[in-house]
């Protein structure tokens, strides 16, 4: 039950980063979509410790606001793929037959289409914004769920203890609920941080095309794709934002590792120390 | 072997059949009526009730879903994938004259990917727990974790902008290809070098791996004459899932530098709202894919004795 100290280090890295943005409205110094004229492109200055943007907006401000949406949208969508993936990997698993062949074909479907290209082509078609990003993130990601929980939930099914389980009139929701869904649910936890840093990742990718959050919004990626052409003169516009999605999804994916070691599921863990 | 092959060869058709009809439900799902359009791309600016109707019934949108679905798939295998709105090009011509682009592309970034992954992962297990471990394992985070239209942009400005070496847009030359495959590839190394050194090390403490070494044979030869092979079979298993990455992915890297493949052409396609592009762009991706994907399990049964000799594992 021992926590490395870089964990809580990672843990303290990213709680600044959620606090700050859940904090944002408190903690920022200016308005992030106010735009003053008189100072456009400043550099870093005592009032504007990160500079101003080509409309004269506080660069600070702006970052603290820019991580809030894609946050929450990694996070709900990475939920709701985990409840999409682990419903349908469960009944696969645990019921066979041709239940489960119907469920791996569609999911066979699902990993036969590229999920940048699914999500291009989700935002293109449906426009850009947070209903479509929602979607795309949720339909590209299921799968990665689904595999999973429905292999786990295959050898769950194998042990004796769900036999007996059965033997004492058990129903199958009664099994799901008390004996799979516990012993799955650790890897899913695995799969799900790093769903999580991935989606942070494809909503500012999506966001910087032009086809996920829309301007003014205050976002990342939406601030990276409006400071393009302005890096020469104002590098500060493209590094900042692009440094906190960096440190947001190092630290996700240093936390799926640290989890994975943790639960020491599947992993190399064994042979690495 | 061969079961294997064709086992392989037939869970293939419901896949495409499946992307088609992702792809079909796409191009339903765009706003807009197509026949209104159809009429304006014959300058009918102000079309009249009766002609949309005449129209819509000449393009057959009043059959039965399922009908219009079978007339699109036989017309998207034939090749026609419905004209470009914008100027009237057929979209199945232009995205075929494309696509060499997009896979010289992504195969020049697989390339990469394998190249600096496996060395990447083998270098790390061979100096497990080292100072260089732990160096390369921190690079391996750091590539996956770094957003890559970011990290595009700063490698435009070093190497084109400030250090003259690389073009910034086009494909010229095979010097074109260099960043843009690079930073195509930049997570996918990571993940792969993770992978190869956790495989690699796990396949060193196998019993053979112990045996093959109690029997005398250096440390070196037991990596590369047992454990390598066998280390490469999760990891090939996963070479389908970043082609499929790299090809989806390219399109935000051919957009960024510029590069005339299948991605620029459906984002440039959204820009405009030439849906047929995008469900053309859609189902091309898939196919490729999931033939590429099949090349792959074919090469896997190649590597894994199990399959190879057994003809199947589970």
């Amino acid at each position: 039950m021992r926590v490395r100290r870089s964990t809580w280090i990672l843990i303290g890295i990213l709680a600044i980063l959620v606090g700050v943005s859940m904090l944002a409205p408190v903690l920022a110094p200016y308005e992030p979509n106010a735009i003053d004229m008189s100072r456009i492109q400043e550099g870093p200055s005592a009032a504007h410790w990160l500079g101003t943007d080509n409309l004269g907006r506080d660069v600070l401000s702006r970052v603290m606001y820019g991580g809030r949406q894609s946050m929450l949208l990694a996070v709900i969508a990475t939920s709701c793929s985990l409840l999409l993936g682990m419903t349908v990997g469960v009944v696969a698993g645990y019921f066979g037959g041709f239940i489960d062949t119907c469920l791996t074909i569609v999911s066979n479907i699902f990993q036969g289409l590229p999920g940048t290209t699914l999500m291009i082509a989700i935002a293109g078609i449906m426009g850009g914004g947070i209903d479509s990003l929602l979607l795309s993130l949720v339909l590209t990601s299921w799968v990665s769920f689904s595999r999973l929980a429905r292999g786990e939930t295959m050898a769950v099914c194998g042990e004796n203890f769900i036999e007996g389980e059965r033997s004492v009139g058990a129903g199958s929701f009664r099994i799901i609920v008390r004996n799979v869904l516990p012993n799955i649910i650790g890897n899913l936890a695995v799969v799900f941080t790093t769903r999580v840093g991935r989606a942070v990742l494809s909503v500012a990718s999506l966001s910087f095309l032009g086809l996920g959050l829309q301007p003014p919004t205050p976002d990342w990626g939406v601030m990276i794709s409006d400071a393009r052409g302005m890096f020469r003169s104002s590098p500060l516009l493209v590094i900042a934002p692009g440094a906190c999605i960096f440190v947001l999804s190092m630290c996700v994916n240093l936390l799926g590792d640290a989890l994975r070691d943790y639960m020491d599921v599947r992993s190399d863990a064994g042979f690495d120390k | 072997m061969i079961h294997y092959c064709i086992r392989k060869l037939l869970t293939m058709i419901p896949v495409l059949l499946g992307i088609s009809i992702v792809a079909f439900a796409l191009g339903k799902l765009s706003p807009g009526d197509p026949a209104i359009e159809a009429l304006r791309r014959i300058a009918v600016e102000d079309p009249t009730a009766e002609q949309i109707e005449a129209m819509r019934e000449e393009m057959g949108l009043l059959d039965p879903v399922p009908v219009q679905y079978g007339t699109w798939l036989k017309h998207a295998l034939s090749g026609d994938l419905g004209e470009s709105y914008l100027d009237g090009t057929p979209i199945g011509a232009e995205l075929l004259r494309r696509l060499p682009v997009t896979v010289r592309l992504s195969l020049l970034a697989l390339f990469w990917t394998l190249l600096f992954g496996l060395s990447g992962g083998i270098c790390m297990a061979w100096h497990q727990n080292s100072a260089a471990d732990k160096v390369l394992s921190g690079v391996a985070v750091f590539l996956l974790s770094i957003p890559g239209f970011w990290l595009a942009i700063f490698a435009i400005i070093l190497f084109s902008e400030i250090l003259h070496w690389l073009p910034t847009s086009g494909i010229d030359s095979w010097r074109s290809y260099l960043m843009p495959s690079l930073v195509l590839a930049a997570s996918n190394i990571g993940v792969t070098a993770r992978l190869t050194r956790g495989s690699l090390l796990k396949e060193m403490g196998q019993h053979y791996a112990l045996v093959a070494s109690s029997k005398g044979l250096s440390r070196r030869s037991v990596l590369t004459k047992h454990a390598f092979r066998n280390s490469l079979v999760p990891v090939v298993t996963l070479v389908g899932n970043y082609f499929g990455g790299i090809l989806g992915g390219s399109a935000i890297v051919e957009s960024i530098f510029a590069v005339p493949g299948i991605g620029k052409y459906a984002l440039d396609a959204i820009y405009t709202r030439d849906y047929l592009v995008i469900q053309g762009y859609v189902l091309f991706t898939g196919a490729t894919f999931v033939l590429v994907t099949l090349a792959i399990d074919l090469l896997y049964a190649v590597i894994n004795p199990k399959i190879r000799l057994e003809g199947g594992v589970r």
